[in-house]
């Protein structure tokens, strides 16, 4: 093999260098349109600028970014707990499911971020009420994926293990839960992204700290830069936390990743 | 087969006391020394639907002895399906009574063996862990049944693949690995519900021998769910053929040849004329087999 088979060879197998490839050449292309058009920097910031502000700027930024993941994994977290909770509450009985859940889907029909306002009215301004939006924003995928992945659990498989003489709680746990895995994983996943949304939505009425109050400020400026090097820090922050799942479900439903291979496409937004 | 005894209906003679199971017993014929280990006495099984009650069973009676190979045969809707469900305790029947080993069903049944036609193995666990599943919700001891399932895995080829995962085997590796775990703890009596039914001819033929071989080594009841008429015969004690809407016992065929039975028996005259008795059978009844 001569050395461009044996490049184009580890590329086919290497699927990011091509992905990073893309990434420099749009960078590159962002900054010969700036300079070419003449762009003012305060509607269009060179990438060096913005990546100046990054680096410069972290001293204001991390507290900033640490207090706006605090309350993305609090309401995250709470979405998990609770969403989870819920699932197997509405699920322990036919009844409790049928009158609930038309409920929950017409709750789900709110556009949940009009609701900040008057979450601030109850919970004032801050992290209560940005967790909450965040809460409110994970919880749906949550809850439908959890339901999802529990009754989808195949019926012979409850029947094998009845017909062992397992009880419900040993169904339960090394039947069921286990079969749901993936689908509460998948809803994890899109919920994860749905909570960054959810503690910024929170941010912008009114914190006084935390990347959406560094945003807003950057903005009443036409600091350009900064708002590109917010929403940098902010991406990082989701892409962690999804990656973090990733991991967390590469290790606990191994059986199921060998089928199907690491797959990192986020599931919404 | 002359310890068996099939009732066409009820006659109500055995309703209710548990004393009336030696009754037929007695009355069974004298060289019957073996017990029976399912009765089934008057079973019906009605299901609602939009359009009114569907009759899934219309009073079947069966006995099977201890240690019987029976085979329910039938084109699908005949209920045999759900007839082994009703024995297995998974669903109750609508009426009649089921007895295995003298005691009423009346719950899932927790002292036998089940395979489905899909073998239903947890993704997630290994053959041997999937295997010792049974032990496990057992509380079986973990030590001696760990070396029990791995003989019983080496004896059905399976040796080589513990550790692999239920994806990584073939449909008729993962149904072999499915009727190792009914037989872990070793119960009188496996319920089989089309376990080769999913799979291909060659695989279908190979696992019947090796069935049959597990069968002579261990001798259990066995009632096993089929629409193969080829297989019901190879591996039978007794056939009975069952008619669709609603699911009724058309007849009972005793299988009348020696053990062990090999592949090349379906074409000797003996074999072909046990088919040809069933194929009148469905033939008489308009079904197309």
């Amino acid at each position: 093999m001569d050395l461009s088979a044996k490049i184009r060879n580890y590329i086919r197998f290497h699927n990011w260098i091509l992905t990073v490839i893309v990434v420099v050449l749009m960078i590159a292309a962002w900054h010969l349109a700036i300079v070419a058009f003449d762009v003012q920097p305060f509607v269009l910031p060179k990438p060096a600028d913005v990546l100046a502000s990054v680096i410069y700027g972290a001293g204001d930024f991390l507290p900033a970014a640490l207090s706006t993941t605090k309350s993305i994994l609090g309401g995250f977290l709470l979405a998990v707990g609770l969403g989870v909770g819920l699932a197997l509450v509405l699920l322990s009985s036919r009844t409790l499911e049928r009158a609930f859940f038309p409920l929950l889907v017409g709750a789900q029909l709110v556009p949940k971020v009009a609701l900040a306002p008057l979450l601030t009215v109850w919970l004032g301004i801050g992290r209560p009420t940005e967790i909450m939006v965040a809460f409110l924003l994970s919880f749906f995928p949550i809850v439908v994926n959890t339901m999802i992945g529990i009754k989808g659990v195949e019926l012979g498989k409850l029947d094998v293990a009845r017909s062992m003489g397992a009880g419900p709680m040993g169904i339960f746990i090394k039947v069921t839960l286990p079969s749901a895995l993936p689908s509460i994983f998948a809803g994890m996943k899109v919920a994860s992204t749905l909570a960054v949304v959810g503690a910024i939505v929170g941010e912008f009425i009114g914190a006084r700290d935390g990347l959406g109050n560094v945003l807003l400020t950057a903005n009443s400026n036409f600091d350009t830069a900064t708002m590109f090097a917010a929403i940098l820090y902010l991406t990082v922050i989701g892409m962690v936390l999804f990656f973090a799942l990733e991991l967390i479900e590469h290790f606990s439903i191994p059986w199921h990743h060998s089928k199907r291979g690491l797959n990192l496409t986020p599931g919404g937004a | 087969m002359p310890m068996l005894r099939i009732d066409g209906r009820c006659d109500g003679q055995f309703d209710g006391q548990p004393a009336s199971v030696h009754d037929r017993m007695t009355a069974m014929p004298a060289q019957a020394t073996a017990r029976p280990s399912v009765i089934i006495d008057d079973v019906s099984q009605v299901y609602p639907t939009r359009n009114g009650d569907y009759l899934a069973l219309d009073r079947v009676s069966l006995t099977i002895a201890q240690g019987e190979f029976v085979s329910l045969l039938g084109p699908s809707g005949c209920g045999k399906s759900t007839l082994l469900k009703a024995v297995s305790g998974l669903t109750r029947h609508t009426s009649g009574r089921i007895e295995i080993g003298g005691h009423p069903v009346v719950k899932p049944q927790t002292d036998i063996g089940i395979v489905f036609q899909e073998p239903f193995l947890l993704e997630w666990r290994s053959v041997l862990r999937n295997v010792m599943l049974q032990a496990e919700f057992r509380k079986l001891d973990k030590a001696v049944y760990t070396e029990k399932a791995r003989d019983l895995l080496e004896r059905v080829g399976l040796g080589g693949f513990l550790d692999s995962l239920p994806h990584e085997l073939s449909g008729g590796m993962r149904q072999r690995a499915a009727i190792c775990r009914a037989m872990l703890h070793d119960p009188s009596l496996l319920l089989m519900d089309e376990p080769f039914g999913a799979l291909d001819a060659m695989t279908r033929d190979n696992l019947n021998l090796l069935l049959q071989d597990i069968w002579l080594r261990s001798p259990k009841t066995v009632l096993f769910v089929t629409h193969g008429v080829t297989e019901a015969i190879l591996l039978s004690d007794r056939v009975v053929v069952m008619s669709p809407r609603p699911g009724r016992i058309a007849e009972v065929i005793t299988i009348d040849l020696p053990r062990p039975r090999t592949l090349k028996l379906r074409a000797t005259p003996e074999f072909g004329r046990y088919a040809h008795q069933i194929h009148e059978v469905f033939r008489s009844l308009g079904v197309d087999s």
